[in-house]
């Protein structure tokens, strides 16, 4: 179809200051900075993902975080293979969110692949991770592809979720 | 492209594109590159979602329009990151006709510069997250301290220093059985009325509360202040655990405790009243066994009185160690401290028992380190009591060889004080249970040499007191060291022990005696006084010595070895034991010479040498000694209720040579001042109608008006100190403790007709 590569949209998606776009960074730019540069509008980056024997293009939306006076734009969210929604572990209302969020998704995809990053391992204990990923909610399989402690400080787990993603999509 | 919406997108920035039901650009704006992410990609014909990424995904949406399903489609905010300067861009999708045909159909996408906007919403955004992410955290943080302040088991309460309760965790409203709601803003007052509330703030305080339901509770807190930055507005903090149940227990053990205590005192009474209760009847038996003894008897009578002399001092021993263990046990015993004499007091310990030494043919020899000084502070009758102990088991528990006391330094402790026997000793296994009460090395020991056992317990018990250590080395078959070590200070200066340094300097003394203890010991002692000493083990050595060397200024020699002709002009000391074969030898000896009584004592030795040396001095040099008195007869008046006892006193009184008057009791005796008048009163403390001490109490208040003073002793069979502090205190003047024997009564009755 176009440049004869597959090309695939999946979205970010989950509160502000998560870190979604630093995931989006790290996964792209293999680069990570401390400082909150908060995201307005849409931001989409492009990442070829070699699964052998093809390649897909990945066009990564970096979406505006929701916050309580902004939900996410729904447009922004049409014609998306995947998405990865995220948390931030140390902020317990943003893990709460989570499931809105899946919701939102897959009613405007309902055939739409998602994968759950719990971000900023970095910042919690192993046991508290452990809590949160016993929670009932994430663990449905004809919803969720799986949850993954991530970092996108130290890079934990980063590549993996979006290349699952994009073997899922493909 | 229309020429009206040019001129209309024109003033807006806006341009456009028109796209083919295939999503080729079909035409386009002049600026319309500015807007795409790969400018290059954008030309008539292309895909426009090569140079418009943010419409791949869109198709479906894009063909609704087409095909009239939606009427529009807005993309809001699209970023543009490929650019020098941020953009941000709107797209507007709509249908290119009125009506969609099959032959014409098209879409037009319009985009708009939406940059200023959305740095403006950035910005706003960007702050009011940042502010939520703080807010965050500070929630987490005050979350985190509730939830301690919450968890905690103490008690919290913060107050302001007006004394107005701010927080109160769940576990002071239970300690206190008050809601939150009913104790915030209220004062502290109202759970303590203790002034320490909210002024000051020690760190730790234990103060009565009340609780709700009025019941009272001590709760120690630990209080600190809140430190904040703006002054005088600190809040304090006080954590509180609740102490009644411990302090509760704390009452609980300190009843136990006294009870513990009195049931200790109430049996070291019993056990002082049951000693005064058997030595009553003991002090007739004993009384009147002497008396018996003295009449003529058959052998075999004599032999059972013997029996039963002997058993009744044995019973009072025991009854006596009973009474001493008793006491130490109940803390009644203290440690005192005055001066004394060392020698004195290790010398006659050693010959108060060297004759039970001597009747067993064991030597005796008692070596106290000249180097030690001779006055020493420290409890004299308590060291005595533990050396008495020591000797007579090593007296009991050795059937043949020697015995040896032996008193020296010890770097650590002071003095070590040991007696070495060559007894049967004791096995590893008993040694332990040695210094416990009631345990003898084993049950046949106990059966074989008779005793309670309480000896060495006691003797324990007697060197904690004095802060000593104690202790005991053995060898099953070979023998015993039993030691002790008290604190006492040695390095004071002697000046009595200083000037006997050297006073027999140059002189040459020989030492014979076949026992090697007692060669050391004599050469040992002279050697400090700087003798010049030789010895000889045997006679052949002796005259070796006599033969090769000028005479000898001294001689000290066993009686066996005495009989050496060559020592007749010599000086010479002869050395005998206290038992009857050595004394009849001794007597039968016709010669000046001088007899030293085994064990041989430091100060007697010096005494004798000098003596000795004395004597062969020439004639007028001499002074003479002055000579005894002979003993006084006395008017003695005996106060005693027990008849046999007075039978028993009054006998042995009269047998001394004294005259005896017998009162049955105090008012007796009053009477007989009345008319007579006596050299010593001999006042029993016991005695029905008046006792002892008001009796005595009221013969010095009578004596007050004539300026006389009778001798008054006391007798009683309390054994304890305090008793004696009790007579001396009601104005007696000395104290004798019953049963007396003959000599003990004589002395007291020498030492005050001095007077
Ligand atoms: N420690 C840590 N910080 C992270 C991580 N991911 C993101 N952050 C920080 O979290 C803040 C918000 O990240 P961002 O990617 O902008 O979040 P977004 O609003 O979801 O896009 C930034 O300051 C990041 O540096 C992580 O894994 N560990
Ligand atoms: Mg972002």
């Amino acid at each position: 179809m176009v440049d004869h590569k597959v090309s695939k949209k999946i979205c970010l998606v989950g509160d502000f200051g998560v870190g979604k776009t630093s995931l989006v960074r790290r996964f792209v730019d293999r680069s990570f900075s401390d400082q909150y540069l908060t995201t307005v509008g849409v931001k989409i980056s492009r990442k070829l993902v070699e699964i052998n024997p093809q390649s897909l293009q990945l066009l990564i939306w970096d979406l505006e975080g929701s916050s309580k006076f902004k939900a996410i734009s729904a447009t922004h969210l049409q014609g998306a293979s995947g998405a990865i929604i995220v948390a931030d572990l140390s902020r317990a209302e943003t893990v709460k969110h989570l499931e809105d969020h899946i919701h939102t998704f897959l009613t405007i995809n309902p055939k739409g692949m998602i994968i759950v990053a719990l971000n900023k391992t970095d910042l919690v204990t192993t046991e508290a991770i452990a809590q949160v990923q016993k929670m009932p909610e994430l663990n449905d399989p004809t919803k969720i592809l799986g949850v993954y402690p991530t970092s996108a400080k130290t890079g934990d787990s980063v590549d993996q979720i979006f290349t699952k993603l994009a073997i899922a999509i493909l | 492209m229309n020429f009206l919406i040019k001129k209309l997108l024109e003033p807006k920035g806006m341009e456009y594109l028109s796209i083919t039901k295939d999503l080729m650009i079909e035409d386009m704006s002049y600026g319309v590159k500015r807007f795409a992410d790969l400018a290059d990609t954008v030309e008539i014909g292309q895909d426009c979602r090569l140079g418009y990424p943010e419409l791949i995904g869109m198709e479906n949406m894009l063909m609704q329009i087409l095909w009239g399903g939606s009427s529009s489609l807005e993309l809001k905010g699209i970023s543009r990151t490929n650019q020098k300067q941020p953009l941000y861009i709107d797209l507007y999708i709509l249908g290119g006709q009125e009506q969609p045909n099959l032959i014409n159909h098209n879409l037009l996408i319009f985009f708009e510069d939406v940059t200023d906007r959305m740095l403006l919403e950035q910005s706003l955004a960007q702050r009011s997250h940042e502010a939520a992410l703080l807010l965050s955290s500070l929630t987490a943080t005050k979350d985190y301290l509730q939830k301690i302040v919450t968890a905690i088991a103490d008690a919290l309460i913060v107050v302001t220093k007006s004394g107005a309760i701010k927080t109160i965790n769940p576990a002071a409203q239970e300690l206190f059985g008050y809601r939150e709601d009913e104790l915030i803003n209220q004062p502290i007052s109202l759970i303590t009325s203790s002034h320490i509330f909210p002024d000051t703030y020690p760190q730790t305080i234990e103060v009565n509360c009340q609780k709700k339901d009025t019941s009272i509770l001590t709760v120690a807190f630990s209080c600190s202040i809140i430190q904040t930055e703006v002054a005088g507005i600190d809040d304090l903090v006080y954590i509180g655990r609740d102490m009644t149940e411990q302090l509760q227990i704390q009452e609980n053990l300190n009843l136990a405790r006294t009870k513990a205590e009195e049931a200790s005192q109430t049996k070291s009474l019993f056990l002082a009243n049951m000693s005064h209760e058997i030595r009553t009847p003991m002090n007739g038996v004993l009384g009147l066994t002497e008396l018996l003894a003295g009449t003529t008897l058959e052998p075999v009578q004599r032999e059972f009185i013997e029996g039963i002399r002997t058993s009744g001092r044995n019973l009072l021993t025991i009854i006596n160690e009973i009474l001493d263990l008793s006491k130490l046990e109940a803390g009644q015993v203290q440690a005192e401290e005055y001066e004394f004499d060392l020698r004195d007091c290790v010398e006659d310990v050693v010959d108060l028992l060297a004759p039970l030494a001597h009747g067993k043919n064991l030597e005796l020899t008692c070596m106290i380190n000249p180097n030690l000084p001779i006055a020493i502070w420290g409890d004299r009758a308590k060291l005595g009591q533990i050396l008495t102990n020591f000797l007579s088991n090593a007296i009991k528990f050795t059937a043949v060889g020697e015995i040896i006391v032996l008193v020296e330094p010890d770097p650590e402790t002071g003095i070590n004080f040991s007696v070495i026997d060559q007894g049967i000793g004791i096995s590893a296994e008993t040694i332990n249970k040695l210094f416990t009460p009631f345990t003898q090395a084993d049950n046949s020991t106990t059966r074989k040499y008779g005793g309670t056992g309480l000896g060495l317990a006691i003797c324990k018990q007697l060197t904690q007191l004095m802060d000593g250590k104690i202790g005991v080395e053995s060898k099953v078959g070979e023998g015993s060291r039993f030691w002790v070590s008290l604190p006492y200070d040695t390095n004071h200066a002697d000046s009595d022990h200083q000037s006997q340094e050297f006073r027999f300097s140059g002189q040459t003394l020989l030492v014979v005696d076949s026992h090697t203890t007692t060669r050391w010991l004599v050469s040992t002692y002279a050697q400090s006084w700087g003798f010049n000493v030789a010895e000889a083990s045997n006679k052949e050595e002796a005259l070796d010595f006599l033969a090769a060397h000028p005479a000898p200024d001294l001689v000290i020699t066993e009686l066996a070895l005495a009989n050496i002709p060559e020592l007749n002009h010599l000086p010479v000391i002869i050395v005998t034991r206290t038992n009857p074969e050595d004394t009849q030898l001794a007597i039968a000896r016709n010669s000046d010479s001088y007899f030293l009584p085994k064990p041989l004592r430091l100060t007697r030795l010096l005494k004798s040498i000098e003596n000795a040396l004395y004597d062969h001095l020439p004639t007028q040099s001499r002074v003479n000694p002055p000579s005894t008195p002979s003993p006084k007869i006395l008017n003695i008046l005996l106060a005693e209720d027990n008849i046999i006892n007075q039978k028993v006193a009054s006998t042995l009184l009269k047998n001394l040579g004294h005259t005896v008057e017998i009162a049955a009791n105090g008012a007796e005796v009053l009477k007989l001042l009345s008319t007579n008048s006596y050299d010593i009163i001999l006042m029993d403390c016991q005695m029905p109608v008046l006792d002892g001490f008001a009796t005595t109490a009221q013969i010095r208040q009578q004596e007050a008006s004539t300026g006389m003073r009778t001798i008054i002793i006391a007798v009683t069979a309390n054994a304890m100190k305090e008793d004696k502090e009790q007579c001396l205190a009601s104005g007696m003047d000395d104290y004798l403790s019953k049963p007396f024997y003959k000599t003990e009564i004589e002395a007291m009755l020498k030492k005050w007709a001095k007077s």
